[in-house]
């Protein structure tokens, strides 16, 4: 599958662009070029993008290398590098908001997908101020609703808003390729960091709108808590009805005491019921008994150890093998199929040959 | 209903989709402009339907989070299990493009609607399937939510105070249920651009957990290299990147999110707070002697970046903040809205999230050409019931 292999993306770096807009656009870029397109990542300047960690081995970034799996990169310095741009002849440029020659690209009939940090709304107003993913995430309640109650709100690890924002960026840009394939408009697609975290945190919206309590952060008094195993943590769900197969999964505990407590008592009866069996248990043993009894348990696994993990292995969703750089495919199949994209480039390797 | 000049505009979607990562993620096709049929029945409902529900008649009709995850949809009530209502769900999805469903794995097949049983009659159809670990794989029937994601994809490893226990998004975000409705609805647009070239439909298989580990794509490469120093501990708000980035207290009791990102701003903020030999320290002190929003503004007029963290409750009273995110219909509801903009086309709720069953009869006449003593006769056999037995 390739359904985008007939058309061209243009990923626009300008020098000075925010590294958390450059990695949403790095992310809409992958994207788009794992379901096939040709995308040429234009850079002009210094791409941020090599210096967000981690590092691989050799000191290159991690980051950069993920984000540019499938793309032809081409350095190119200020007007050649819109030039260039327009050469390529893109259905699409990926840039972020404020761009110099943004019209240039509307006007050539490009469909533009721009990132930005606010509703447009609010862009005008809030153009001079400082800003960053956190801030933005604090913006969007996303912030209050990770982490313990009465303590500080919690980032997500890794680059969650801006890649957020740039899956947004994907759909809104296959959106644009299919219109065009209709009836030859051009749409343009507006992404802000923003709207995005405020989509993904709806149920805080109507948490507020309305009785009932508000939604914030409930920590690991939650029902939903992290337990302590012999070798490390995992995530447990209690729900109402689990109440048979839970007596299964910890048999010999005195489940059955639960079902005459009040319902918002139970589930922190549970966990403290519960805490001691999850301690004397590495996390495949918990994983093995949860599995039999159908309850939802999840071991909290390192990055690392996706790498050996037996539902990613059958499902070859890594690419490389053991001892080699690796990184996870696009997650999807088609008729069981996985997408194969081109390997990353190395950043000296860029060049002005592709497009020329 | 739908508009023409939308880019999915007569596309027909049969939507099984249930809670967040199926039904929102088949809203978002019909917020594009496809006619987009959630297909329930009077004893298996999308489970949002329960939720905040409030009593009295009709309860199944009036959760706020059914309604955020369902609107621009119509409603078919039909019971899968009864031979009439098996043969109008595959006759619907024959005569459709795409079918978007997360039941637990095999339940499609079990019932004979699975993605061969549909190709085998409609060759084009793009049949996506969203499940928590994928069609294939010796886990692929294992129960997860998104919190269990959360640790299995690798997210909640790289989450949590620093040196404590991981920490996972829990029901009030359910991050994992969030993003597969992002991108899934992307793929399913390639897919179906797909087909349009080539004229052979398939089976998309879409599995929550590899989204999550996608998205720590960087982390993974840098554990496959070896690399010393790779990011696997957590670190509250540290993001490796940051001089200081955290959450501090203010006077008012609300937090603020500051990042010091480089030593311009690390200078910026001496000169307004003085030298100090703990720089966190010292900024915790000045922030807690200030309301948020002054210490905010006083900060950002410095050059460091300092922002407020808000909760929904801030967001409902800030329209300008929650652009496109958020919208309110004719009917004076609150819906959710889309996470980008389409120049030239605002977003539209064109029909507010259905009641159970209520396009039943349009649909049953329109497009699987039944006539009024079939559906009379569909409704009298039970086949066609809209009012939920747990309410009967």
């Amino acid at each position: 599958m390739k359904p985008f292999s007939d058309v061209t993306v243009v990923e626009l770096c300008r020098e000075g662009t925010p590294v958390h807009l450059r990695l949403a656009m790095a992310m809409t870029g992958r994207l788009i070029a794992d379901q096939g397109a040709r995308l040429l990542c234009v850079v002009s300047g210094p791409d941020r993008l090599e210096h967000v960690p981690p590092f691989l081995d050799g000191g290159i970034s991690g980051t950069y290398a993920f984000l540019t799996v499938g793309k032809e990169i081409v350095a190119l310095s200020g007007e050649a590098a819109t030039e260039g741009a327009l050469a390529a002849q893109p259905v699409a440029v990926i840039l972020a908001e404020g761009d110099v020659d943004r019209d240039r690209f509307a006007a050539a009939g490009i469909a533009v997908v721009e990132l930005a940090n606010w509703p447009k709304a609010m862009a005008e107003e809030l153009a001079d101020e400082p800003v960053s993913d956190f801030a933005l995430a604090a913006s969007a309640g996303f912030l209050d609703v990770v982490g313990e109650p009465g303590r500080a709100p919690l980032r997500l690890g890794g680059h969650q808003l801006s890649y957020s924002a740039g899956m947004s960026a994907f759909t809104a840009l296959t959106a644009a390729v299919v219109q065009r394939d209709l009836d030859g408009r051009v749409l343009h697609a507006r992404v802000s960091l923003l709207e995005t975290a405020v989509w993904m945190n709806w149920k805080a919206i109507v948490g507020a709108d309305g009785p009932g309590p508000h939604t914030t952060r409930a920590g690991n008094d939650a029902d939903f808590p992290v337990l302590r195993c012999k070798d490390g943590w995992a995530a447990f769900v209690y729900t109402p009805n689990q109440f048979e197969r839970l007596e299964g999964m910890f048999s010999g505990l005195p489940i059955r005491e639960m079902k005459g407590l009040p319902p918002e008592e139970r589930s922190r009866w549970l966990k403290a019921a519960v805490e001691p069996w999850f301690a004397e248990r590495t996390r495949a043993e918990v994983y093995a008994a949860a599995r039999e009894f159908g309850i939802p348990v999840g071991p909290v696994y390192a990055p690392g150890e996706l790498l050996e993990d037996e539902q990613y292995l059958a499902r070859d969703f890594f690419t490389g093998s053991p001892g080699t750089l690796r990184f996870p495919r696009p997650p999807m199949t088609w008729n069981g199929a996985r997408l194969e994209s081109r390997p990353a480039p190395v950043p000296a390797h860029a060049t002005e040959e592709s497009i020329l | 209903m739908s508009n023409p000049m939308l880019p999915l505009a007569g596309t027909r979607v049969v939507d099984f989709g249930q809670l967040t990562a199926g039904a929102n993620m088949a809203a978002m096709l019909a917020d594009l402009g496809a006619d987009v049929i959630k297909v329930e029945s009077a004893s298996y409902f999308d489970l949002f339907r329960y939720s905040k529900r409030e009593p009295g008649m009709d309860w199944w009709n009036k959760s706020p989070y059914f309604k955020f995850t369902n609107r621009n949809k119509r409603s078919l009530a039909i019971d899968l299990k009864h031979p009439k209502g098996h043969e109008l769900a595959f006759e619907l999805m024959c005569r459709s493009d795409i079918v978007v469903e997360n039941f637990r794995r095999g339940v499609l097949d079990g019932l004979g609607l699975g993605p061969a049983a549909v190709a085998a009659r409609n060759p084009a159809i793009v049949f996506a399937s969203v499940s928590c670990q994928g069609e294939t794989g010796p886990n692929r029937m294992h129960r997860t939510y998104g919190c269990t994601l959360d640790a299995m994809g690798g997210i909640a490893a790289l989450t949590g105070y620093a040196g404590e226990r991981p920490a996972i998004t829990g029901a009030e975000l359910n991050y994992p249920d969030q993003v597969v409705s992002l991108l899934a609805a992307g793929f399913v647009i390639s897919a179906l651009r797909e087909v349009r070239r080539t004229g052979k439909g398939g089976h998309l298989d879409i599995a929550q957990r590899e989204i999550v580990s996608f998205l720590i794509g960087e982390e993974i490469a840098a554990a496959s290299s070896g690399a010393s120093g790779a990011h696997e501990a957590r670190r509250g708000n540290d993001d490796g990147m940051a001089l200081l980035q955290d959450c501090f207290p203010a006077a008012d009791g609300h937090w603020l999110a500051v990042s010091v990102e480089n030593e311009r701003e690390a200078a910026a903020l001496e000169r307004l707070i003085g030298p100090a030999p703990d720089r966190r320290e010292a900024l915790c002190g000045w922030v807690a002697a200030r309301s948020s929003n002054d210490a905010a503004k006083t900060l950002r007029r410095a050059g460091v970046v300092a922002w407020p963290v808000l909760d929904g409750r801030d967001l409902l009273a800030a329209p300008d903040r929650v652009g496109c995110s958020l919208k309110h219909g004719d009917d004076g509801m609150l819906y959710k809205g889309m996470p980008y903009v389409l120049e030239g086309l605002p977003f539209v709720i064109r029909r507010p999230a259905p009641d159970l069953g209520q396009d039943t009869g349009d649909i049953l006449r329109e497009i699987l050409e039944k006539s009024d003593a079939d559906i009379a006769s569909l409704d009298a056999d039970g086949v066609t019931n809209d009012i939920p037995k747990a309410a009967a």
